[in-house]
C-alpha cells in the first residue's frame, strides 16, 4: 500500500468516526442545546439593534412607522431569542444550514445575510424574519419524511425574507393598530405573499437539485401536522404485562378517523387553503425542465439521526406542556427502535408521574381531547386515559414507574421520579394498601372461574329430587345471588400485587405516610392557635424560610413597563439593564455570592450560560404550565448539573411591573362634588398615585425544584435605578 | 407555513407565564426587616408650602372683606393671592410601615380687609369706606407627626401620609399698613383728617396683643422621588384645621378701627379657606 492509499484510508478513518460520533447517542440521548460560540443575535440587546438599523435607514418605511416597525420586530424576535426554546449551533440547527448551503450555493450574498436556528416547540412550523434569522421547530423536522421536505420549507421561507413580505404585511397593517397587534402582524402574510413564496420557493428548490416528487407531499406534511410523527396502531395490550391486566373493555371499540380536509374555505384565513397551494405548485412544477432527483443530499442516515433527535426532544416539549397522551405515544413508537434508551425510560416514567399527579386534581381531563376530537392512532391511547378513573390511573402509574425503576435502580432521575411517585400515591385518600390483592388480575379471573364452575357442577350433582319445596326455593334464590360477575373496573386492585409487599417500596410508603400524619397533627396545632399567636408562628416562619441565604443564582428580571399602549419595551429593557445592574452592586455590598445569569453578561460567558439560562427558563415555564401540581422537573438532571457547577442550591428570579396609574374617573368626581372636601383629596391622592410598580421575587430549590420562597411587594413609587437599587437593597438585606 | 400562529402563542405564552407567576405569587410573603433606605434612618424635609383661599367662596364670601395689595404707593384689589409658608421636618423610621417627625413651621398669611370701617364718636356715627392694605400675619407652629405608608414600602421613597397635631402662635405683624379712605358722616363724603389718619394708624389695632394661639391638625399626602441615593424631591398636599382660641383680655373693648374679635374672625376664616395647600421641596436622608 503506498503512503498517499495509507493517508487517504487514514483520512477516511477519521471522517467516518467523526461522522460516526457526532451522531447522538439515541440510548443516552441527551437533549438539543446551543453549542459554539454565542451569535451576536443572542447578545446585543433590542434598544442597539433598532438604533443600528435606523442608522442604516434601509427600510422601505420610513419616520415613526420605521421606528414602530423595527420596535416591533426587535422586541418580538429578541423575546423568542431569550425565551429558553431556541438553540444555535445545535446539531439540528447546523443542518438545516448545510441544506440552506445547498439551497444558496449561486448566491453567497444572501447565504451571509441568514441565520437559522432551531425552536424546541411541537408545532409543525418554521418562519422568516426581518433581520435574516430562518427558525425551523423541532415539531416540524420531526414530521417530516425527507431532506427535500425540508429544503423546500426552507426555500419558501427564504423566499418570504427576499421579497420582505414581513415589511410589506406591517406596511398594510400598521395603520389603526396598536402595539401587540403590530406584533402579531410581523408574521402574518398575505395569500398573495404565500403564493409568491411557494412560487419562488420552487425555483430555489429546483435549482438545487432535489426531485419533484417530494415537493408536493411537503403539502401533506403541513395538513396532518397536528397529528403524531406515526400513525401505528396502539396496541390493546401494550400496557399489559405479567403483573398488570388492562381490560379491553377501556379501550374505544371503533377507530376514530382523521378529519382534516385540503379544501376547506379560506374565504376568512390569511393563508389559502392546501389543494390551492398545492395546484399552484404543479403548475410552477411545469415551468421548470430537467428536474433532479436528490431526496437525501446529505445522505439519508443524517436526516434520520436528525429526526429523531427532534422527535426525542418532541417528548420532553410534550412533558413540559402536560400533554402527556402525545409523549406516550411518541415513546411507543420510539421504544421500538430504541429499546434500550434510558432518556425514553426517563421520560416514560415523568409522563406516568404526571398522569398520577394531575389525575388527583380535577383539572386533568382538560388536558386530553374531547371524545369528539379523538382522531388517528393515538385515539386508542387517549380514550383508555379518559375512562381510566383517578384511582386506576394512581395505581397504574404507580405500576408502570415501579416497573421502570427496578429495571433501572441505579439511575439517579427515575430513582427520584420513583419517589415522587411513592409520595403522589401515598398522599392519594382511599388507596390504603390493605384494599390490594397480592394476585394478579389474570389468577384472580383464573380463580373466579374455578369457583364459578365449582358452583355449577355442585349444583348440577346434588340431588334435587330430595328437597323439600320449600329447600328448593331457597336454594333457587340463593343460586340466583351467587351469578356474579367478575368486576373488571377493580383490575387496578390486582396491579399491585407484588409491589405491595417490595420491602423498598413499603419503606418509602410508609416515610411518606408518617410524613403526611405530621403535617395534619401540624395543620390541627397550628388551627388552635390563638390569632396573635398565629402571627408570631407565622413571622418565624417566614424569617427562617428566607434568611440565611448568600449564595445563589440570580436569573435575569423580567421588567414590564406599560405605557397606554400596551408594554413599553425600550423603557422595559432599559429598567431591566438597571435592574440587573444593581443586583450586581448590592451583591457586592452584602459581600453575597450572586451568580448573575442574563443576556448582560451572554457575551463574556457564553454559550454555556446560554444553556443554564435556557434549563432555568424552561423550569419556570413548567412550573407555571403545571401549577396545580407539585411538579417534578423534567430536565433534573440538567438543574442539577447547573446546581453543582454554581455550587449553589438556590435561584433567585425577579419580576417588575410598573405602570401609569393616574385615571381621575369622571364618576368619581361626580361623586365628590356632592361631598365637596373629598374632591379635595381624591384628586390629590390621584396626581401622586401615577407610578404604581410591583416587585416580585421567587427563589427556587434546585435539589427539589422547589418554589422555596416568594417575596411580593406593591407600592406607588417613582421608578430610577436608585428606586430599583434600593428595592434590591431591601430584598437582599431580608434574606440575608 | 403559518408563522403567526407560533408567533402569537409564543407572545401569549409570555404574557400568560407572567400573569400565572403574578396569581401564583398573590398570596406570597412579604419582606419582613426594616433596613430603612440603604440602611439610613433619618430625613430632613425643607419644604415650601403654597396655599391659595380655594374656599373662600364656598365657605364665606363677605362683599365687605376684600383683598388689597400694595401697588407702588397705591392701593388695588386683587384676587389672585398666593400665600407661602416654610417648613422644616425631622423624621426618623420606627418599622416598616412607621415613622415619628417633628415639624417646624413658618407662614405667613395675608387676610383680608373690609371695605368699611365704623367709628362712633361722641357726637356722631361716622363710616369710613375704601381700601385697606391686607393685613399680615405670621404663624409660627410646631407639629410632631406621625408618617406611615403601605407595608414594605421604601423609608422616605414613594407615596406617605402623614399625621400631625401641634400648636401654633398667629400674631400680626407691625408695620406701616397703607389705607386709602374716605369719611361719610351721613351727609356728605370727605378726606380723612390728618387727626383721624394719625388716629387710624395708632388705633388701627391692638399692637400689644400677644397674638393668637391655635392647635393645628395636619394630614399630608406627600411623595418622595429620589434624585441621588441621598437626595430626594418631596411633594405633596396638605390639609391643615387649625382651632383658633383667645384669652379673655383680647376680647376688648370699641377704641381700636379692628378690634381684637375682628381679627380673632378674621385668621380664623383666612385659615379656613386655605385649608388645602401644595407643597414642594428637598428631602436628605443620613
Amino acid at each position: 500500500m503506498t503512503f498517499s492509499k495509507v493517508a487517504f484510508f487514514t483520512f477516511l478513518f477519521f471522517v467516518l468516526s467523526y461522522e460516526l460520533f457526532a451522531q447522538q447517542n439515541f440510548d443516552d440521548f441527551k437533549n438539543i442545546k446551543a453549542e459554539g460560540e454565542i451569535p451576536n443575535d443572542f447578545i446585543e440587546n433590542a434598544f442597539d439593534k433598532i438604533s443600528d438599523d435606523l442608522e442604516k435607514g434601509n427600510l422601505k418605511l420610513k419616520g415613526e412607522a420605521e421606528k414602530v416597525f423595527l420596535e416591533g420586530v426587535h422586541y418580538a424576535i429578541n423575546d423568542l431569542l431569550h425565551s429558553g426554546m431556541v438553540v444555535y449551533g445545535d446539531e439540528v440547527s447546523n443542518y438545516v444550514s448545510s441544506i440552506a448551503d445547498k439551497l444558496l450555493v449561486k448566491d453567497q450574498d444572501l447565504r451571509q445575510k441568514l441565520r437559522f436556528y432551531t425552536i424546541k416547540s411541537n408545532q409543525t412550523n418554521a418562519f422568516s424574519t426581518y433581520q435574516g434569522i430562518i427558525f425551523v421547530t423541532t415539531g416540524l423536522i420531526s414530521q417530516l419524511t425527507n431532506e427535500a421536505q425540508l429544503a423546500y420549507v426552507l426555500s419558501h421561507e427564504i423566499a418570504h425574507y427576499t421579497e420582505e413580505h414581513v415589511v410589506q404585511t406591517f406596511d398594510l397593517n400598521a395603520k389603526n393598530k396598536k402595539n401587540a397587534e403590530k406584533v402579531q402582524q410581523l408574521s402574518k402574510f398575505s395569500k398573495e405573499n404565500e403564493f409568491e413564496a411557494d412560487k419562488l420557493g420552487v425555483k430555489l428548490y429546483y435549482e438545487a437539485g432535489y426531485s419533484k416528487d417530494e415537493l408536493i407531499s411537503t403539502f401533506d406534511v403541513l395538513l396532518y401536522s397536528y397529528l403524531p410523527f406515526e400513525e401505528i396502531e396502539f396496541p390493546k395490550n401494550y400496557l399489559n404485562t405479567d403483573l398488570l391486566t388492562i381490560p379491553e373493555g377501556f379501550y374505544p371499540s371503533k377507530k376514530y378517523p382523521i378529519k382534516a380536509l385540503e379544501d376547506t374555505d379560506d374565504s376568512k384565513s390569511s393563508h389559502p387553503n392546501i389543494k390551492k397551494r398545492k395546484d399552484a405548485v404543479e403548475k410552477e412544477i411545469l415551468n421548470y425542465k430537467d428536474w433532479g432527483n436528490k431526496v437525501f443530499d446529505l445522505g439519508e442516515p443524517k436526516f434520520k439521526n436528525i429526526r429523531n433527535s427532534c422527535r426525542f426532544e418532541s417528548i420532553r416539549t410534550d412533558i413540559v406542556d402536560a400533554e402527556f397522551d402525545d409523549a406516550l405515544y411518541s415513546i411507543f413508537i420510539l421504544e421500538k427502535e430504541f429499546p434500550n434508551s434510558i432518556y425514553l425510560q426517563r421520560m416514560k416514567a415523568k409522563a406516568w408521574l404526571g398522569y398520577a399527579q394531575y389525575k388527583s386534581t380535577a383539572s386533568f381531563n382538560a388536558k386530553l381531547p374531547n371524545t369528539k376530537e379523538l382522531e388517528g392512532e393515538i385515539a386508542s391511547l387517549q380514550f383508555l386515559m379518559k375512562e381510566m378513573n383517578k384511582n386506576q390511573v394512581i395505581t397504574v402509574s404507580q405500576r408502570m414507574v415501579h416497573d421502570i425503576y427496578l429495571k433501572n435502580p441505579s439511575d439517579k432521575v427515575i430513582e427520584a421520579i420513583w419517589e415522587r411517585m411513592v409520595k403522589t400515591f401515598a398522599k392519594s385518600k382511599k388507596m390504603e394498601l390493605e384494599k390490594f390483592s397480592t394476585k394478579t388480575y389474570s389468577a384472580a379471573y383464573q380463580d373466579f372461574l374455578k369457583s364459578k364452575s365449582d358452583t355449577i357442577q355442585s349444583n348440577q350433582t346434588e340431588n334435587k329430587e330430595n328437597l323439600s319445596k320449600y329447600d328448593k326455593i331457597k336454594k333457587q334464590n340463593s343460586s340466583s345471588s351467587e351469578v356474579v360477575l367478575f368486576d373488571t373496573s377493580a383490575f387496578y386492585l390486582y396491579a399491585l400485587s407484588d409491589v405491595i409487599s417490595n420491602k423498598l417500596f413499603k419503606d418509602k410508603y410508609d416515610f411518606f405516610k408518617e410524613e403526611i400524619h405530621q403535617e395534619e397533627l401540624d395543620e390541627d396545632a397550628y388551627n388552635k392557635l390563638s390569632p396573635k399567636e398565629r402571627r408570631n408562628f407565622d413571622k418565624k416562619e417566614k424569617e427562617k424560610r428566607s434568611t440565611g441565604l448568600n449564595s445563589f443564582i440570580y436569573l435575569e428580571p423580567m421588567v414590564y413597563s406599560y405605557s397606554k399602549n400596551g408594554i413599553d419595551r425600550i423603557k422595559s429593557e432599559k429598567l431591566q439593564i438597571e435592574y440587573t445592574k444593581a443586583v450586581q452592586e448590592v451583591s457586592k455590598e452584602f459581600n453575597f455570592k450572586t451568580t448573575v445569569i442574563g443576556s448582560s453578561n451572554l457575551k463574556f460567558e457564553g454559550t454555556e450560560m446560554f444553556n443554564q439560562r435556557s434549563t432555568l427558563t424552561s423550569y419556570l415555564s413548567e412550573l407555571v404550565e403545571n401549577e396545580d401540581i407539585e411538579v417534578f422537573p423534567t430536565d433534573f438532571n440538567l438543574l442539577q448539573e447547573i446546581r453543582t457547577k454554581n455550587e449553589t442550591d438556590k435561584v433567585m428570579l425577579s419580576i417588575l411591573e410598573h405602570q401609569k396609574s393616574n385615571k381621575i374617573k369622571p364618576a368619581a368626581v361626580f361623586g365628590s362634588l356632592l361631598i365637596y372636601p373629598i374632591l379635595l383629596w381624591y384628586i390629590p391622592s390621584k396626581i401622586l398615585k401615577t407610578n404604581e410598580i410591583q416587585y416580585t421575587t421567587i427563589i427556587l430549590n434546585l435539589e427539589n425544584g422547589k418554589i422555596e420562597n416568594r417575596l411580593y411587594v406593591e407600592s406607588y413609587e417613582n421608578i430610577n435605578k436608585y428606586t430599583i437599587n434600593a428595592r434590591v437593597y431591601n430584598l437582599f438585606h431580608s434574606i440575608k | 407555513m403559518q408563522e403567526f400562529i407560533i408567533y402569537s402563542t409564543l407572545l401569549n405564552k409570555n404574557m400568560k407565564t407572567l400573569f400565572l407567576v403574578f396569581i401564583i405569587l398573590s398570596s406570597s410573603y412579604s419582606f419582613t426587616q426594616n433596613p430603612g433606605l440603604f440602611g439610613k434612618k433619618n430625613i430632613v424635609d425643607f419644604n415650601f408650602i403654597f396655599s391659595r383661599p380655594l374656599l373662600e367662596n364656598v365657605m364665606y364670601n363677605s362683599s365687605n372683606m376684600v383683598y388689597v395689595k400694595r401697588s407702588g404707593t397705591s392701593l388695588e384689589q386683587t384676587s389672585d393671592k398666593l400665600d407661602v409658608a416654610f417648613n422644616f421636618s425631622y423624621i426618623r423610621s420606627l418599622s416598616k410601615r412607621f415613622n415619628l417627625g417633628v415639624e417646624f413651621l413658618y407662614q405667613k398669611l395675608d387676610t383680608k380687609t373690609p371695605l368699611e370701617f365704623n367709628r362712633e364718636t361722641q357726637l356722631d356715627y361716622l363710616t369710613y369706606s375704601g381700601l385697606m392694605e391686607n393685613l399680615n400675619f405670621r404663624h409660627i407652629g410646631f407639629i410632631p407627626k406621625i408618617e406611615f405608608c403601605k407595608e414594605n414600602s421604601i423609608f422616605g421613597i414613594g407615596l406617605h401620609n402623614q399625621i400631625g397635631f401641634g400648636y401654633c402662635k398667629s400674631s400680626i405683624i407691625e408695620k406701616d399698613y397703607l389705607f386709602e379712605l374716605t369719611k361719610y358722616d351721613g351727609n356728605s363724603s370727605s378726606q380723612l383728617t390728618e387727626e383721624e389718619k394719625t388716629d387710624f394708624k395708632t388705633n388701627f389695632f391692638d399692637y400689644k396683643s400677644k397674638g393668637y394661639s391655635n392647635f393645628i391638625f395636619l394630614y399630608v399626602l406627600n411623595f418622595r422621588k429620589n434624585l441621588t441615593k441621598n437626595l430626594m424631591l418631596n411633594y405633596g398636599f396638605r390639609y391643615t384645621f387649625n382651632f383658633l382660641f383667645r384669652s379673655k383680655d383680647q376680647i376688648d373693648s370699641k377704641k381700636y378701627w379692628i378690634n381684637n374679635d375682628q381679627i380673632f374672625q378674621m385668621i380664623n376664616a383666612e385659615k379656613k379657606y386655605s385649608i388645602v395647600q401644595f407643597k414642594i421641596g428637598l428631602s436628605y436622608v443620613f
